[in-house]
């Protein structure tokens, strides 16, 4: 009820919209002392009040109902639903976690599409370094470079062979066959003429006679002197044969220093170009290894993160400590680049340890994301070529 | 400079060509002088042999020569005209023989500078194929 200067505004009131208005509350009946204004005296109109209790007693009929009838399955349905949501995502959970344990406790299946690459790449390097590739380069230009060899070795022999030829054919007769000197001794011209007169002339004899030793020894001297000039024809004829094979021998010795030369500057080129193909064998490699290492190391975080969901059951094994339902292996261990190291290298020592290319012990840790990303890539290289690993020296390899 | 046959066949005939031409002007200029160093020589004997009757008859004028006189004098002037006769003779037909001897050792030199030559040629020859083996090898 509400009155306003007499007039009853109240629409459910009997007075409302009636010419007999209402009278303002004034306070509470019978209240001695000043009226309260903050807890005004109303006049209760009691049929309106026996209305307005019927109506809050449907009221409260009607809200029941709804909470019977529409409340409470809702709340029942979701409920259920909730739970079934949460069951769903435990087992979500649990086949997520499996599926990474199986990745890491299996390894031929977690390396699989890892070594199909490494098997392609040893298959492209094997091609590129062998009969098709560098090598088949090699032996062929070294085959040519021998080849031309040997024919440089066979003209040079047929010319110096032709030459000696010569040489023996051709002895130098200008001073051998030359005519040598005779002498035709001189007669006394006037013997027979002092004779027929019966005169001796002897000194005329004697120098005739001196006359003819005279010319014997001009012969004799010219013969000697022929005699010198064909022993100095056969020197030279005998020097230039040891020229000849001299010259022969140094012919066949730089032909033979152009062919080691040669055949030097190709196996070093083709050291070159086999070092390039394994260094980008190594670098290809190492990527995929580690590639791996953090594809292991991120469902390992991922592992972590479902344990943190709590979707996971636990178990209390005999020690009272909580562990998760899985029944598979372990999942590695984790370990401090100085315990990898210790532990590779005790592998490496058994023999057990394949670098980073085969099966990866039970009890062989992993390295962390972090340490392996810190890993110098000469470290890894070493290790691809089967260098031994020293667990305190190799420690200077993280950068 | 590769090997080409034809050029040390070429440089073959040259040589043939002047040691040719060489010992054919030698062997005219030594008929030249042994002609020449020849009829001097008989010159010379045909004129000893005419001067002797000459030299006998002076000798007969001044009465050292004659029927029943055989005097030292004649006979050691006809020994001095023989001796010098014999040494002039002498000198003459040594020297024909060193001018003969001459023509001989140039022969025999050109010669042998034309067999020195070839020599020299075959070894080059086989040098330049040797060269030209390593300079193909070089290209290879």
């Amino acid at each position: 009820m509400a009155c306003v200067k007499g007039i009853e505004t109240d629409p459910n009131s009997a007075n409302y919209n009636t010419s007999k208005g209402c009278v303002a509350p004034t306070g509470p009946t019978g209240a001695t002392g000043p009226t309260n204004p903050l807890f005004p005296t109303y006049n209760i109109n009691p049929a309106a009040a026996a209305t307005r209790a019927q109506a809050d007693k449907d009221m409260a009929a009607l809200a029941k109902e709804k909470y019977e009838n529409i409340d409470l399955p809702k709340y029942e349905f979701e409920e259920a639903q909730d739970k079934a949501d949460t069951e769903a995502k435990k087992l979500g959970t649990q086949q997520q976690y499996d599926y990474y344990d199986k990745l890491l406790t299996d390894n031929t299946a977690f390396r699989k599409d890892t070594d199909a690459f490494l098997n392609l790449l040893d298959k492209y390097q094997t091609k590129a370094t062998g009969a098709e590739g560098v090598g088949g380069q090699y032996d062929a230009l070294s085959a040519a470079l021998s080849g031309a060899a040997t024919t440089g070795k066979t003209l040079t022999k047929t010319a110096y062979d032709d030459l000696k030829t010569y040489l023996d054919q051709n002895q130098p007769i200008a001073f051998a066959d030359a005519q040598r000197a005779t002498v035709t001794p001189q007669t006394n011209l006037i013997a027979q003429y002092a004779r027929q007169r019966g005169i001796a002339t002897p000194g005329v004899q004697q120098a005739v006679q001196e006359a003819n030793v005279l010319a014997e020894g001009g012969a004799q001297n010219y013969n000697n002197l022929l005699g010198i000039l064909t022993t100095l024809g056969n020197r030279a004829q005998t020097s230039r044969g040891a020229e000849g094979e001299m010259a022969r021998t140094l012919a066949n010795e730089r032909i033979t220093a152009r062919e080691s030369t040669g055949l030097a500057q190709l196996g070093l080129q083709k050291t070159q170009a086999l070092s390039a193909i394994i260094n980008q064998y190594n670098t290809a490699k190492l990527s995929a290894e580690n590639n791996l290492l953090g594809r292991r190391q991120a469902i390992q975080d991922a592992i972590a993160k479902l344990k943190a969901t709590g979707l996971l059951p636990v178990k209390t094994d005999g020690d009272g400590k909580g562990n998760t339902g899985s029944t598979g292996p372990s999942a590695p261990t984790v370990g401090s680049v100085a315990e990898v190291l210790a532990q590779i290298a005790a592998s490496q020592a058994s023999g057990n340890y394949n670098a980073f290319g085969g099966e990866r012990a039970t009890d062989q840790p992993v390295i962390d994301a972090a340490a392996a990303q810190n890993i110098s890539p000469q470290f890894l290289e070493d290790i691809l070529r089967g260098g031994q690993i020293n667990a305190v020296s190799d420690r200077n390899y993280f950068v | 400079m590769a090997f080409d046959p034809s050029l040390f066949t070429a440089r073959r005939r040259g040589l043939e060509q002047q040691f040719g031409a060489q010992t054919a002007m030698n062997a005219y200029s030594k008929f030249l002088s042994q002609t020449r160093g020849q009829r001097e020589q008989q010159e010379y004997s045909r004129g000893v042999e005419k001067e002797l009757p000459r030299l006998t008859s002076r000798y007969g004028r001044r009465g050292v020569y004659g029927q029943g006189v055989r005097s030292g004098i004649y006979r050691r002037g006809l020994e001095d005209f023989g001796t010098e006769a014999a040494r002039q003779r002498g000198y003459m037909s040594e020297d024909l023989s060193n001018a003969l001897r001459q023509y001989d050792l140039q022969q025999a030199s050109s010669l042998s500078g034309y067999e020195q030559q070839l020599t020299d040629l075959e070894a080059e020859k086989a040098r330049q194929i040797a060269e030209d083996a390593a300079a193909l090898m070089e290209l290879r």
